[in-house]
């Protein structure tokens, strides 16, 4: 009979809300919603720019201040309203998961991670896993757009966070991403 | 009895199945989509009037036609655009997600539903359903952003649908 291997190692789990938030707006920025954030601050850096220049282009006024007023528009949009859609609905849905996930054990296998909480277990292959995030306060694993794995390092036992931050770093050496907020 | 009765059944999502029900969810999700909507129809009145009374409101033809075709653009986007970009990314995220291809076992209670496959293990209450949708293709229902299910209603029988779909309303309550 297969035995299961002894876990790399054991946290236990207890997130909180400004943390879930957290990791679901870093997850919002690398596959979600907010993913197109530095493409819209330079898009809208560029059209204010051009805006700008246009008026001594001979281009009518109207179209001189549409292009001048698109780009804080557009940085409206992507810094104000988009995040806090993002965080508005993760402030809702922290609920639903403290009431299914915690108290919650993660056990570290080798080659995937199983989180046992009071009504189901959760076993995810981190070869199946997009990304690991790594901010000073959390690693945030991104199984897909949907879900993750927030971990706050302050679960990891003080004796044993050196050891487990090596692990997470190594296996996800290629998928690996530190940052200090969702912005950069 | 209602209370102990169960309803138990595999379930095999196809590809097709998947694309279709995930495409629906963004769209659901989107819910800037009226906004985007309006914006359009904004430009659309704006550059129709700049080619009528350009010269009242400082617009060229040509900067009409562009606003208009922005306009007509951020119009259709919800309608036309999005929808191919969604079942686009749902045919990666199934390709992408070895789970879906795995067989769920379900069995439901009245106030419970026991789900098992390669990834998921447990008895979830059914009080801790976020959403559902019974569609005549199928039922879909969904704990949060962490599990989500879909069974194809090529699987159940009428009176099994009913059941279930009485099940996660009851315990919504």
């Amino acid at each position: 009979m297969h035995e299961r291997e002894t876990p790399r190692g054991q946290i236990s789990l207890q997130v909180t809300r400004e943390e879930y938030v957290s990791g679901c707006l870093l997850a919002a920025r690398r596959v979600g919603s907010l993913r197109a954030l530095p493409l819209a601050v330079l898009g809208a850096a560029a059209l204010l720019v051009i805006g700008l220049f246009s008026f001594g282009w001979g281009v009518s006024l109207f179209v001189s201040l549409l292009l001048c007023l698109m780009g804080p528009l557009i940085l409206l949009f992507t810094l104000v309203v988009q995040p806090t859609a993002v965080r508005r609905q993760a402030e809702a849905e922290y609920g639903s998961y403290r009431s299914l996930m915690e108290p919650a054990i993660l056990r570290l296998y080798a080659d995937e991670a199983e989180i046992t909480a009071p009504c189901l277990i959760l076993t995810d292959p981190y070869a199946l896993m997009g990304e690991c995030i790594e901010t000073p306060g959390l690693l945030v694993l991104i199984k897909d757009r949907q879900r993750l794995l927030v971990i706050p390092k302050r679960c990891i036992p003080e004796g044993e966070r050196e050891e487990l931050l090596s692990f997470f770093r190594l296996v996800f050496a290629r998928k690996r991403r530190t940052m200090r907020s969702y912005l950069w | 009895m209602d209370d102990e009765k169960t309803v138990a059944l595999s379930v095999l999502i196809t590809r097709e199945e998947y694309i279709r029900n995930s495409a629906r969810e963004r769209r659901l999700a989107r819910h800037h989509a009226p906004a985007v909507t309006g914006a359009g129809a904004v430009l659309s009145v704006i550059g129709l009037a700049g080619l009528f009374f350009g010269s009242l409101i400082g617009l060229g033809a040509g900067a009409s036609v562009c606003v208009v075709a922005l306009g007509l653009f951020l119009i259709g986007y919800d309608g036309i655009f999005a929808p191919v970009i969604d079942r686009g990314a749902a045919a990666r995220e199934y390709d992408e997600r070895e789970e879906l291809r795995m067989a769920t076992a379900y069995v439901f209670t009245a106030d419970q539903v026991r789900v098992e496959n390669g990834r998921v293990k447990g008895n979830l209450p059914l009080s801790l359903v976020t959403s559902f949708a019974r569609t005549p293709e199928q039922i879909s229902f969904r704990f949060g952003r962490e599990l989500s299910f879909v069974i194809p209603a090529r699987l159940l029988s009428e009176e099994q649908a009913a059941f279930i779909e009485n099940a996660l309303a009851r315990a919504r309550r």
